[in-house]
């Protein structure tokens, strides 16, 4: 069983237009579609493991009518659900794509305040739900009210229990918790160029970077960078990997990262070589980013995707 | 035959046995519930708090006597009596004898239980964990399937 924390969820709206405008008013013909569906990293990743076929807790915050809208399409889709509940409302995140100009536009909420109280009741429900879990994976951002210790916190309950923990947020949150030695991190870097104190872009740098943090965390696995579609970095104790997916066409890019995450938990989960277990959440990201929907459906698409993945095996 | 399995409502948010009643009627609230179980430190099941058993711990005790007949409680007296436990443990409000199922009872003996018990919900238990709950809704939804409760 997958524990997946999402302290800042969110309503993902969705709208997929055949030519966006400012000041226009736009209605939906048959050849567009309008999604009202539960968002926010970790969500996203358990959505995708599920279809992929792990059994999967979601827990975090949520409030108001949008909470229960999350949690019980959560639950519609075969998640168990274990949300605190909060005086505010959980937020909307809006996201435009066009087809016709092949752009998107998004537009995240911040989301609600977490009292202090409310936090405590969380942490409790989150080392009862320990006891029945063995890999716990902490995304996205966190939540006003929330202090920016509560992952390191979380990730040594899960460490005292002998549970992995994959961790996966803008570098704001991953920087501070590389010392922590998260089992896996994967730095949210699409809008933030910047990790480890300093500007970070490129194969080679990505390459340093993850051996800096491997050679100086003993119980970090993997480091890998994943916002550069065309070239995966992923750095591992032993060796490290370069991805390469070969005619990629980009359809959505809308939770990409989380349905290579999804794919790499899956597939490690089956103890296949490093390799292998690579390949397999590149070819989910693959699989994600060239259909309409921001998770997976198609899984029989995974597999055939497998051999469009190019695998550098850097020493 | 209709399993219990099949029809569970997948949340598993509990009140642990030390969280206060305060944390117990808000998480009722926010939760849309009418009952919420209880668990202890690792996340064992350890019975269940309704509404109704806040209400009875809520009536003073120089009422109960009264309470029988036809006497109705004065409501500034329950709302008082009821601040002053807010602090208390929810341990003192649980109901250990309430009532239980696993994933692999049947439908009908659950429809039972529930329609017996007068409950609004069952816990659903594999072992001494807390998987779900079955609500009065889901046994009366399986009629909409066509299905016959047996």
């Amino acid at each position: 069983m997958i524990l997946t924390v999402t302290l800042n969820p969110a309503i993902d709206k969705i709208l997929i237009l055949n030519g966006f405008e400012i000041h226009k008013l736009h209605r939906l013909d048959s050849r567009e579609m309008s999604m009202t569906v539960p968002g926010g990293k970790g969500v996203n990743i358990a959505l995708n493991l599920k279809v992929l076929g792990d059994d999967t807790i979601a827990t975090g915050f949520a409030g108001g009518h949008e909470g229960h809208l999350l949690c019980d399409s959560l639950r519609q889709s075969g998640i168990t659900t274990s949300f605190v509940f909060t005086e505010g409302s959980t937020r909307t995140n809006t996201s435009i794509l066009d087809t016709q100009h092949e752009t998107l536009t998004e537009i995240n909420d911040f989301g609600q305040e977490i009292p202090e109280d409310d936090l405590v009741f969380l942490l409790e429900s989150y080392e009862r739900l320990l006891n029945r879990v063995d890999m716990v994976v902490l995304a996205g951002s966190l939540p006003k009210g929330v202090i920016e210790d509560v992952y390191r916190q979380m990730i040594i309950m899960a460490q005292g229990h002998g549970i992995k923990v994959v961790l996966h947020a803008a570098p704001k949150y991953t920087d501070p918790l590389i010392d922590s030695g998260p089992f896996l991190i994967n730095p949210d870097m699409r809008s933030y160029h910047h990790f480890m104190g300093r500007p970070l872009d490129g194969i080679d740098a990505f390459l340093q970077a993850g051996r800096e943090i491997i050679a100086y965390q003993k119980d970090t696995e993997f480091v890998i960078f994943t916002h550069r579609i065309e070239n995966v970095v992923a750095v591992t104790r032993k060796q490290s990997y370069i991805l390469r997916p070969r005619d990629l066409k980009i359809v959505n890019m809308l939770g990409y990262a989380d349905a290579y995450l999804a794919g790499f938990i899956h597939a490690y989960r089956q103890n296949l070589p490093t390799a292998d277990v690579l390949r397999y959440a590149s070819a989910a990201g693959l699989t994600n980013i060239e259909a309409l929907y921001k998770e997976i459906r198609n899984t029989e698409q995974i597999t055939a995707n497998l051999e469009r993945i190019d695998v550098e095996e850097v020493s | 035959m209709n399993r219990v399995k099949d029809f569970i409502y997948r949340d598993i948010l509990s009140v642990n046995e030390n969280s206060d009643l305060r944390r117990v009627i808000i998480t009722m609230k926010r939760h849309r519930v009418c009952a919420i179980p209880v668990v202890n430190q690792l996340g064992e099941y350890i019975g269940c708090i309704s509404e109704q058993d806040i209400l009875n711990a809520s009536v003073p005790q120089y009422m109960k006597s009264m309470y029988n007949t036809s006497f109705m409680a004065d409501l500034d007296h329950i709302v008082g009596h009821l601040h002053d436990l807010l602090d208390e443990k929810a341990i003192k409000f649980t109901d250990s004898n309430y009532p239980t199922v696993t994933p692999s009872d049947s439908m009908s003996y659950a429809a039972d239980l529930l329609f017996r018990s007068k409950k609004t919900a069952l816990p659903v238990l594999e072992g001494k964990m807390l998987i779900g709950l079955l609500t009065r809704i889901e046994i009366l939804t399986v009629s909409l399937n066509g299905n016959k409760i047996s």
